[in-house]
This record gives structure tokens, sequence and C-alpha cells, in this order.
């Protein structure tokens, strides 16, 4: 693990004071302390940024997003394909493999796009955490979603593998999520519109003001 | 305890939890394939303890 503070790189960071400077392992976590403070990925100049290099770059699993300085998410893309590969190749759609094959073509368009527009954000000039559009880490701070769907998720992967619970038996259940989504979405959508101001930053808020 | 401390030690204590993980797995114990969540929950834990802690950069 690197050290905090350690070399950056002088081919895609310029050089600038200590203090300012984001380590990686550090900029997703800690709050944006100015808006204009940079994290990590803003710190290449605007004019350096190709969004049409990132594009091309994206259609290879993670490197788009590691090209925007994104390494997290660059990781999160590479087990996300390597999940879709592996649900295809052992056998585990269980007859389902044709969604699971259009989900993974579906990913594969995604992620070139979703380096592109990145791109263009920070061609704009605006900063990009590493961890925009994928984790709401820097959303609202009413409710943990991202460190409440992780530990949801790691227990119900332990409690699996230990067979304490029996997955296939509560797969029978999965739309319930669906009906948990809207759920969420409804009392999203109560709030922005209750209070217009409050513009929250989480995907399901910003989804449902969006949609008005 | 606040969030710069946090942020310091996430690292090194994924690292010693995956090293205990993996000797569990070594010496015969749970197998790390069935142990491998306990990593999530670490983390998920560490996001959520650094919301409530205070952030002071």
């Amino acid at each position: 693990m690197t050290p905090p503070m350690s070399m950056p790189n002088p081919e895609t960071v310029p050089p600038m004071d200590a203090s300012s400077y984001a380590n990686p392992y550090t900029a997703p976590t800690a709050p944006p302390p100015m808006p204009g403070a940079q994290s990590y990925a803003g710190q290449v100049s605007p004019s350096q940024v190709s969004p049409g290099l990132a594009f091309g770059l994206g259609l290879i699993p993670g490197v788009g997003a590691i090209y925007n300085g994104q390494y997290a998410k660059g990781l999160t893309h590479v087990v996300i394909f390597g999940l879709f590969i592996s649900i295809l190749d052992s056998g585990a759609a269980h007859g389902y493999e044709p969604l699971v094959a259009l989900l993974m073509a579906g990913f594969c368009c995604y992620m070139p796009f979703e380096a592109y527009h990145t791109a263009l954000r920070r061609q704009r000039g605006e900063t990009e955490d590493e961890f925009s559009s994928l984790l709401p880490v820097h959303g609202s701070s009413r409710f943990p979603v991202a460190p409440v769907v992780l530990i949801a998720l790691g227990t119900i992967f332990l409690l699996h593998n230990l067979d304490i619970l029996d997955f296939e038996r509560w797969l029978r259940y999965w739309p319930v999520l669906l009906i948990a989504l809207g759920a969420y979405m409804l009392v999203a959508r109560m709030n922005t519109s209750g209070s217009s101001g409050s513009r929250s930053a989480r995907s399901g808020a910003r989804d449902a003001g969006g949609e008005q | 305890m606040n969030g710069n401390f946090l942020c310091a030690i996430r690292g090194p204590i994924l690292m010693i939890t995956l090293g205990v993980l993996l000797s569990i797995d070594q010496f015969g114990g749970v197998s790390f394939a069935r142990t491998w969540p306990v990593l999530l929950i670490v983390f998920g834990l560490f996001k959520l303890a650094e919301r409530a802690a205070p952030r002071n950069v």
C-alpha cells in the first residue's frame, strides 16, 4: 500500500504544493473541502483531456476509467466484467444466459460512454472523484447508502458461504428488491417535491427530481 | 479518532484481515473461498465509521 503523500506521477500530475495534493487513497473518502479544491482525477489540466481517447480506451474494461484517473472505478469495472464472464462460463445463470449476455453487452457499451462523459466533464474543468456515477460516497449525509449496501452484501455472501443461509431459496424473493427500489424512489420524490430547493446529490433523488 | 486516522489505518487493517483469512485457509480452517465477504463487511464498516468521524482534513 502506498504511503500517503507518495510520489505523484510527473506525467499526469502537474507540480503543485503538497498540501493541496489529494492522495488517491484518501480522495474518495475525504470530503471536498472547498468548491474549487481538486480531487486526484482533476489534476490534469483540462486541455490535455481527450474524450475521444477516453471513449476508445473505454472499450477495454476498466481502462477508460483509469484514463480518467478513477482507479477504484476502473477496478470495479474489471470486477463486474469478470463476474459476467464467470457467470456465463460456470453455468450459474440457470437458463438466464441470454439475459446475462445482454447485460454484459450493455455494460461493454456503457463503459466507453461513461468514460467519454467523464472526460467531457474533466475537459470543462469539473472535478471528478474516483467513485463518480458509481457510488454516492459524497452524496447526502442523511443515509449512508454505500456502507450499508457493502455491509449487507458482505453479510449475505458470508451467510451463504457458511451454509447458514440458503441462497437459492431466498433468490425466489428477488422481486422484493424492485418493491424496495420503488418505495425508495417514492420517498426520494416526496422529499424533492416537498423541498425543491435542496437537491440531493444521491442518484435516486436526482432521478426523481429529473423526471418531474 | 478523526477521518485522517481512519483513512490511514484502512489499508493496513484490510491487509491484516486478508492475511488472517488466508492464514485460516492455510491452516485448514474455513477456506478463503467462503470467508472473503468479511473483507466487504470490514470495508463497509470503515465507510460507516468515516461518515461518523469528525472531518477535519
